[in-house]
């Protein structure tokens, strides 16, 4: 063989000892070991206090969780085919969804807050009619609800997003026939929300309790029908726009799932639920 | 190889050659195997729809509203069409620009830095720049349309946006393609008394139209397949623009269709399944345009002569069928249509109709004018003004670069400590490090690069080299490209069902590394064959024959002739699309990616964190982590430009051996 071809087969040879042996590797090394690994993901809401619970959580129960994201639905079927433990849904789980088996715990309920940007003045509440007004595009100006004159722009989630259909829900049981209007700028996440809202005048946007609290300038929250959203007012029912957040796992919860759901219904878990900005069961 | 005593190569017993073109077909076959898996997963997944709702009620039905059950699709194609016409109006234009400054007007050293300085643009992660559109671009663009634009988030924010981020493809794949117009082609003109303007203009890019079209195609083939940027800035709202070409209305694009509902969608549902549809429908428009551009590029090359320039059937061009003056007098008279009617859409966003019909007829007189002073005047002068022109808008191009850049390092240098970079996440990512997401993201390149670069390259070479011009290669050709602007997540979901819930299916549950390196290679291999294939393509005939000549075997004039002399275009190849594969983020947020780990996972069947993951996660769902959002961004910057780097010295070793 002249050198070239030595090389050629060098190189492949090379190519395909690099590639039995990651597969060697990944089949007979120190994969993980199933029993102490928990597969969590789905709802990106419920994502980061999902985070919050595996800091402590990890080290209580010394397994070693991945979480994931994906959204509500990715969540509950790879539940349901089993690459997921447990599925996180920011919404009430579908009866497809529980024809196939999954069963659900509600650990936390959250509330909807509207916030508006700063550059509105004058308002500080409105009805439930008033903001379906907004959004099916019947009211278009600020000054019509007592605020300035400025043009409404009107910021919501997309179409499928659990906050999303917690808010039209809401909207369609206050005007029957409620339909948002088409010109909305939509996104696909609470941050990307709430950075829509701080920053376009005259914004009006929905975002989780939680994360209305946090901000600090741009924006702020007004109450609906006279009831600001807070953890009581969720939690009697006063403040209107409200959710489940639910944990979904194939047939009753089992081993380590189990444990993790019955840690974060304790009162330490659901501490950890009030610190992420969501509301405790009471 | 056997040489007999005079050292001359002997035929005639099993050859090294035979077993290279083996490889190299098995390799390639390869590859057409998984663009196939590729193309049956997203066909497959859309029959429901096709058969639920109709091709045609789905194509020109004019609501999009999955949840009330309408699924008209016809705006979101619109989105698209549009959003992808703005950016490939400002991307190409100054691509080519830049391209074309770099090669032809740019001192040699300069060159240097011009090159990788624009490739650098392709190191920033989508996310990064979804960032920059929504806190320096919108609000600059509110600035300066306040009557028009309510949201700022629009068509025209969304066009701006692509455009700049499919600069670096088509600036980068020009540049390499006029570099490879040899030199006798640029002496022979000048000989014949031409200004250094005049080659460049009809000898030089006439004769690297191929490379600039295959450039121009990955450009747009980017912009198209772009998911998370345009989704932040363009809107999102599923209308048709009134009127059709106002810019600063609110536009869907399929992209940004697919990310947001796709998540959310239940799997199996007709939604789901109209969803893929819309992917198809996509890959069918990027099939439709990449048809056009080499259509393009075979009538141009007969019009100039080129090496390949026979075709079985063609068009007569405008000039065979009236006569060079009149064929020309017809191109002027559309181009000056054109502008009158692009000057009259404009205005009419901003006045009524007699300003409007005002200020087209005097740009349009005012572009007459102009053109019948520019033919007065001396080829010094023209050429004078053609490189001042050139040089803005490569100013422009830096200047563009800069204040991305810019802003990321401003606002993510508070971040930067030894903590940050070596740390562990805390508080939910408000605190803490991200060393788990910068070795994370260390392994997925790596691991992308170890798939994708050999099957690549290989199969590049292979295209390029030993394959004849069959309808089958052109085939495959047209699919890599089609593959090329197929959306990231679409490729996260194959990679989800195919390789997370098939492949590896048996080794591990759950997300690993090794899913997500194999998706990721997934996603970049057209650009590395189609890069390699014109790379190599472009070596001129004389070497490969010169090298035959004495005596080499055909492959050993690929490996020691070819090879060489293609290796820079290769390596502008591997940068592209290794800078993409470290910043993408729907990917690996379906096969591999976690939001918080509390040590490095040992094995590549676990998840791991990722730099432009954890970047989206913090700005999605965490409140308050603007620092450490731009902090991580500037880590992954710097990451991508370590590579880049290192490439560009590859490149440019490469470069100083042969030169035509």
């Amino acid at each position: 063989m002249n050198n070239s071809t030595k090389m050629l087969t060098a190189v492949l040879l090379t190519a395909v000892i690099c590639i039995a042996g990651t597969y060697a590797v990944a089949a007979g090394g120190s994969h993980q070991d199933e029993s102490t690994t928990l597969n969590v993901g789905g709802s990106t809401t419920i994502q980061p206090m999902m985070v919050s619970f595996q800091e402590t959580f990890e080290g209580y129960a010394k397994v070693s969780m991945n979480v994931t994201s994906g959204g509500s639905s990715v969540g509950a079927n790879s539940t349901i085919n089993g690459t997921l433990d447990v599925g996180m849904c920011s919404r009430d789980l579908k009866s497809s969804e529980l024809e196939q088996g999954l069963v659900a715990h509600i650990i936390a309920k959250d509330g909807v807050s509207v916030i508006i940007n700063s550059s509105v003045t004058g308002v500080s509440s409105l009805t439930l009619e008033q903001i379906a007004a907004i959004y099916s595009g019947e009211i278009t100006n600020w000054k019509d609800v007592g605020g300035n004159d400025k043009e409404i722009a009107v910021i919501a989630r997309e179409d499928g997003s659990g906050t999303r259909e917690c808010f039209d829900t809401v909207m369609s049981s206050t005007v029957s026939g409620w339909k948002m209007k088409s010109v909305v700028s939509q996104f696909a996440s609470t941050g990307a929300v709430t950075n829509a809202v701080t920053s376009t005048p005259g914004a009006i946007g929905y975002v989780s309790l939680g994360a209305a609290e946090k901000i600090t300038s741009g924006a702020y929250t007004v109450a609906v029908d006279g009831v600001m959203p807070s953890v009581e007012t969720v939690n009697d029912g006063t403040y209107e726009i409200q959710r489940n957040l639910v944990l979904a796992t194939k047939g009753p919860a089992q081993g380590m799932a189990a444990l993790l759901i019955a840690w974060i219904l304790s009162d330490e878990g659901q501490k950890i639920v009030e610190e992420s900005g969501f509301i405790p069961l009471s | 190889m056997e040489t007999d005593s005079n050292g001359l190569a002997r035929k005639g017993r099993i050859s090294g050659d035979g077993i290279v073109r083996y490889a190299l077909t098995a390799v390639a076959s390869v590859t057409v195997l998984i663009i196939f898996f590729i193309f049956l997963f997203i066909f497959l997944n859309s029959t429901e729809a096709i058969s639920s709702v109709g091709l045609i009620e789905f194509l020109t039905g004019s609501v999009w509203e999955p949840l009330s059950g309408s699924f008209g699709a016809m705006p979101v194609i619109t989105g698209t069409v549009l959003v992808t016409i703005g950016s490939i109006a400002i991307a190409l234009p100054l691509g080519l620009g830049a391209a074309i400054f770099i090669s032809e007007v740019a001192p040699a050293n300069a060159r240097k830095v011009l090159k990788p300085l624009c490739e650098v643009f392709a190191g920033i992660p989508s996310v990064v720049y979804g960032f920059f559109g929504l806190v320096v671009l919108l609000p600059l663009l509110r600035a300066v349309f306040p009557e028009q634009l309510l949201f700022g988030s629009s068509w025209l924010a969304g066009s701006i946006l692509l455009g700049i981020m499919a600069l670096p493809t088509i600036i980068s794949v020009s540049e390499d393609a006029l570099r490879a117009v040899p030199l006798s082609y640029r002496e022979a003109s000048v000989a014949m008394g031409a200004t250094r303007w005049e080659t460049t203009r009809k000898v030089v890019v006439p004769a690297a139209i191929s490379g600039i079209s295959a450039a121009a195609i990955l450009g747009i083939g980017r912009a198209i397949g772009e998911t998370m940027a345009v989704m932040m800035v363009s809107g999102n709202a599923a209308i048709f623009p009134d009127p059709l070409w106002d810019v600063f209305s609110l536009v869907r694009t399929i992209t940004a269709t697919l990310a947001l509902e796709m998540p959310e969608v239940v799997v199996g549902s007709v939604h789901y399944s109209s969803l893929f549809l819309l992917a198809l429908i996509l890959m069918v428009m990027v099939f439709v345009v990449n048809y056009a551009a080499r259509a393009l590029v075979r009538r141009t090359r007969r019009r100039f002569g080129g090496e390949q320039a026979v075709g079985r059937f063609s068009l007569p061009t405008m000039r065979d069928v009236l006569g060079a003056q009149t064929a020309a007098r017809v191109r002027s008279g559309t181009a000056l249509t054109v502008l009158f009617a692009a000057s009259a859409m404009a205005a009419s966003l901003f006045t009524g109709p007699y300003l409007t019909f005002g200020s087209a007829a005097a740009v349009t007189v005012a572009a007459v004018i102009v053109g019948k002073v520019a033919r007065r005047l001396s080829p010094a002068i023209r050429q004078k003004a053609a490189h001042m022109s050139l040089l803005a808008v490569m100013a422009l191009v830096l200047a563009l670069l800069a204040v991305i850049i810019g802003d990321i390092v401003i606002k993510g240098l508070p971040a930067i400590s030894l903590e940050f970079i070596f740390g562990f996440p805390r508080d939910g990512g408000t605190s803490g490090g991200i060393y788990p997401a910068l070795v994370g993201t260390l392994k997925l390149v790596a691991g992308t690069a170890l798939i994708a670069l050999p099957l690549g390259i290989a199969s590049g070479v292979y295209l390029a080299e030993y394959a004849r011009d069959t309808r089958a290669t052109r085939i495959i050709g047209g699919a890599l490209d089609v593959l090329n602007g197929t959306p990231s997540v679409v490729f996260g979901l194959f990679g989800l069902v195919a390789v997370v819930g098939m492949l590896l299916s048996g080794l591990t549950t759950g997300y690993s590394l090794l899913a997500g390196c194999i998706t990721l290679a997934m996603m970049v291999l057209p650009v590395i064959i189609r890069t390699t294939e014109e790379a190599v393509s472009a070596v001129p005939h004389d070497l490969r024959e010169a090298s035959l000549a004495m005596g080499a075997t055909k492959w050993q004039t690929v490996a020691r002739v070819v090879l060489p002399a293609a290796l820079g275009g290769i390596m502008t190849g591997t940068i592209l699309s290794l800078g993409r594969a470290a910043g993408e983020t729907a990917p690996i947020m379906f096969t591999a990616a976690v939001a918080f780990q509390s040590s490095i996972p040992g094995s590549v069947l676990s998840p791991v964190m990722a730099l432009p993951y954890h970047l989206y996660y913090l700005s999605s769902e965490v409140p308050g982590s603007q620092t450490m959002q731009y902090g991580t961004a500037l880590v992954l910057l710097m990451v991508v430009l370590v590579m880049f780097a290192a490439a560009s010295v590859i490149r440019r070793r490469s470069e100083k051996g042969v030169r035509w």
